[in-house]
Parts: structure tokens; C-alpha cells; sequence
């Protein structure tokens, strides 16, 4: 996926929260290098692992 | 002992209140004086409580003349990160959203300083909501060219400097450890839920720490356990006994088996001199009678970009209604990473958290397996580097400045 100005801009509109113009470079790059990230993580194996969604800060 | 009252520990301070030899006015006072002679340079209070902290040694001298001493915080002058509610006082959280705040109550921290007699000087500065993306004014009180660490930049600062003999941060990721390391005074992020975070202007309700900084190790001890307990309508309050954290100060480490993940801490980017200086210290352990032991805990390369997301969203989520109705008013490079944090699938941050267990998991294993007590690593890759470099370095990661110090401190010891 290219991520390019319109696209951020469409996102933003989609999230419902208002985009600087001036923002849209920087939040076009941090998006790209997130999208990275996230490929990367997204290929990692995880079924046997639950989400934290305790508070409880003790180990189990 | 020194004749500077700004060069006593908060323990000689405090002895000193307790046998009469100095008055908590007179110990004030001082404090005031040297952090009117040191701000011009460091900047590290975003505000200073004049008045009400004359007031609150006004009470600490009458309680302590009159036999009635709380506690080793007693007539102590200690400073809170501008994160912390204080109640009647401006919180602003280093940010033009939140200018002219000023909340109804004490953050429980706050309280709980008071309560132990403490005398609040002032709110140290804070990254823009404790992000770490822009660069405020403080400046690292060894150099004041270069950058302090972030975001309890003020709170290290001030102790380095003698404008506070203990003070209060905030640790999502980093943001206690790093700024003490810079500015060499102790700081700790401690277990999650050990000190209450209600009326702390929150990043990541399941990261999100509040710590204490101090000079030396027992003052850290003594700060740690006058804030620390259980409380009554915050649910990450842990619910469990606060110890006396000075116990076993001075007991030695004999025995102690100690960690070392090289692969992941001790990486190739690790600074020459960092890596010399935490090699020394290793040596230094052993010969207190540590054991050190190599481990290989895998799962840590997963670590920076699980703590990344999971953060990102996190924030996001507490700032949306003020993104909307004051977005402005954020410096640029904090709104756009609370943008992009709006931007993160709700499959991704619910599969960061899955590693982030696994990662828990594995550290947790190492643990049992090795029969460590510890893991040992250098707080920061690299030493403090000129103020212009590091903004120059906040650009090149795409606003991502997280990942900058992250790798060093999402995994956090647990005490």
C-alpha cells in the first residue's frame, strides 16, 4: 500500500479527527514506518498468548 | 558534612531536622536560594510554590519543635513532575492545552507527600504530556548544552543541581530511569500499581508508573515509601503491604544472581564509553559477590515495537477529545504521533498486547530457570548528547522519539 497525502488525509476524515495541513508529511512517514511495524509483528505468532488486560501487576 | 545544606542527602537533611540542628524554614530557604541561582541555566521547574511551601515548613517547624515528627520527609522540600495534580495550583503537563489548568485536588502522590510532611517547592518540567517529543527548555544540569533525558527531565535535574532533595516522575517507558541516568542521581520505576496513579494526567493505563528520584539510593528508599500503598477507589493500586525499603540497605549482594541479556542490551549500537562504563560496573558486582549469569531471552527483540503500539494507542485514546477541540495548541511533533496513534488497528494493539505476554512470559521463564534475582543493562545506549543533536534526532525518526530510548527500558525490573 502507498501511503501518500490523500490517503492520510482520507484516514484522518475516516477517524473523525481534523488534520493540519502541515501534518500531513509527518503523519504520512510515521504511518509508513508503523505499517512496517506492525507487518513485521503481525507475522509473529501469538494463539497461545492471551492479551493483558489485567491490572494486576504480580507475575502469574 | 557539608556547610552547603544543598549538598546534604534527604537522610543528613532530614537527621539534621530531627535532632534540631536546622530548622525546616532555614533547610527551605536554602533550597529557594539555590534554585533561583541554578534556574536561569536549567530550567527544570515549570513552576515554583513559594508561598504555599513557606507555609508548609511554617507547620513542619511547629510539628518538629514540638516533638511531633511525622516521618524522614519531615520539613523535607521535594519537588512533583507537572503531570502531578496539585490542588489550587496550575497542572499543566508541559503543554499549552492544558495552560491555566488547575485541578480541585491533590494527585494522591501529592497527598501523600504532604501527609508525611514534606514541603512541595514546586512542579518539575515534563516532555509535552510526557511524550518525548519536543524538546522543552531544561537542560542537563552537568552540561547545559546538552540534553537532560525525558520526560522527568526537570525531576533529575533538580536534585542534580540542589533545587530539590527528592522529587516525583512518571515512568511509562523510560521516563524516570533515563533523565536519572543522564544527570546521575537515582531514580526508579517501580512495580506497576506500588504507587497510585490517580490524579497523574496518564500516557498508558497499563504501563504508566509513578516513581520517586532521589540522590542517593536510601533517599530513593525513604521517598518510595512514604508515596507507596493501597487506595481506596483506584482499582491499579496495589493492594499489598508497604515494606520498610531501607531494610536491607548495606546488606551486601553476596550470592546475588544477576542477569546479563547481551545480544538485546549490549547491542551493537551500544556508545564505546556506555559500554566500557557498564562493563566496569559489572566487575564492580562481582566483586561484591554477585553472580553473574548469561541468559538469552529471545523474545526481547519483540519488545520496542510492542511497547510502541500498545503506547501510542494507549495515549491516543485519554487525548481525543482534546485533539479535536484544542489540537492547535499541541506542539506538532506530540500531535502528530497522538494522529497516528488513532491510526492503529484494533487487531494490532490487541496482538501487541498477545506479545507482549509472551514477552512477559519468556522474561519470566529466564527468571525461574536461571534463579536470577535481576537483570542488569545500561540505562541509555548512548551518554547525553548536545540538545541540538538530539532534536536533530527526534526528526529523523519520523516524530517516533519512543523508540529512541525504548529498547533500553520497556522491560523494567520489578521490586
Amino acid at each position: 500500500v502507498i501511503i501518500d497525502d490523500n490517503v492520510v488525509s482520507l484516514l484522518a476524515e475516516v477517524a473523525g479527527f481534523p488534520l493540519p495541513p502541515d501534518d500531513r508529511v509527518s503523519l504520512r512517514r510515521a504511518l509508513s514506518d508503523h505499517l512496517e511495524t506492525a507487518a513485521v509483528l503481525a507475522a509473529t505468532p501469538s494463539e497461545e498468548f492471551e492479551p493483558i488486560v489485567s491490572f494486576d501487576p504480580r507475575w502469574l | 558534612v557539608s556547610d552547603d545544606l544543598t549538598k546534604l542527602t534527604l537522610s543528613e537533611a532530614g537527621e539534621r531536622l530531627a535532632r534540631r540542628e536546622l530548622s525546616a524554614p532555614e533547610l527551605l530557604e536554602s533550597t529557594l536560594a539555590r534554585l533561583a541561582e541554578t534556574e536561569p541555566f536549567v530550567h527544570a521547574y515549570a513552576a515554583v510554590m513559594e508561598s504555599s511551601a513557606r507555609e508548609q515548613a511554617d507547620v513542619a517547624e511547629r510539628e518538629l519543635a514540638s516533638g511531633q515528627r511525622r516521618g524522614p520527609l519531615h520539613g523535607i522540600p521535594v519537588a512533583v513532575k507537572d503531570l502531578c495534580f496539585t490542588a489550587g495550583f496550575p497542572t499543566e503537563a508541559g503543554s499549552r492545552v492544558l495552560a491555566g489548568f488547575v485541578p480541585e485536588v491533590d494527585a494522591v502522590v501529592v497527598r501523600r507527600l504532604k501527609a508525611a510532611g514534606a514541603v512541595i517547592v514546586g512542579k518539575t518540567v515534563t516532555h509535552e504530556f510526557a511524550y518525548g517529543q519536543n524538546v522543552p527548555e531544561t537542560r542537563n544540569a552537568w552540561d547545559v548544552a546538552s540534553y537532560p533525558g525525558g520526560s522527568s527531565a526537570g525531576s533529575a535535574v533538580a536534585l542534580a543541581v540542589g533545587s530539590a532533595y527528592g522529587t516525583v516522575g512518571t515512568d511509562t517507558a523510560g521516563s524516570i530511569r533515563v533523565p536519572a541516568a543522564l544527570n546521575n542521581v537515582v531514580g526508579l520505576k517501580p512495580t506497576y500499581g506500588r504507587i497510585s496513579r490517580r490524579g497523574v494526567v496518564p500516557m498508558s493505563p497499563t504501563l504508566d508508573t509513578v516513581g520517586p528520584l532521589a540522590r542517593t539510593v536510601r533517599d530513593c528508599a525513604l521517598m518510595l515509601g512514604a508515596v507507596a500503598g493501597a487506595e481506596t477507589g483506584d482499582p491499579t493500586a496495589l493492594a499489598e503491604p508497604v515494606p520498610d525499603y531501607t531494610a536491607r540497605l548495606g546488606a551486601g549482594i553476596e550470592g546475588l544472581r544477576i542477569g546479563l541479556e547481551r545480544r538485546f542490551f549490549f547491542h551493537e549500537a551500544l556508545d564505546a564509553d556506555v559500554r566500557s562504563t557498564a562493563e566496569a560496573a559489572l566487575v564492580e558486582l562481582e566483586h561484591a559477590g554477585a553472580q553473574l549469569v548469561e541468559v538469552d531471552i529471545e523474545e526481547l527483540a519483540l519488545s520496542t515495537s510492542v511497547g510502541v503500539i500498545v503506547v501510542m494507542a494507549d495515549t491516543s485514546d485519554w487525548h481525543r477529545p482534546l485533539l479535536r477541540s484544542r489540537g492547535e495548541l499541541y506542539d506538532p511533533r506530540t500531535r502528530v504521533m497522538l494522529e497516528l496513534g488513532e491510526l492503529v488497528l484494533a487487531t494490532s494493539y490487541v496482538h501487541a498486547q498477545k506479545l507482549r505476554t509472551k514477552v512477559q512470559a519468556a522474561i519470566r521463564r529466564t527468571f525461574e530457570s536461571h534463579g536470577l534475582d535481576a537483570l542488569a543493562a545500561p540505562t541509555v545506549p548512548f551518554p547525553a548528547m548536545p540538545v541540538e543533536v538530539h532534536a536533530s534526532a527526534l526528526d529523523e525518526s519520523s516524530g517516533d522519539a519512543l523508540s529512541l530510548f525504548l529498547r533500553q527500558n520497556i522491560v523494567s525490573l520489578r521490586l
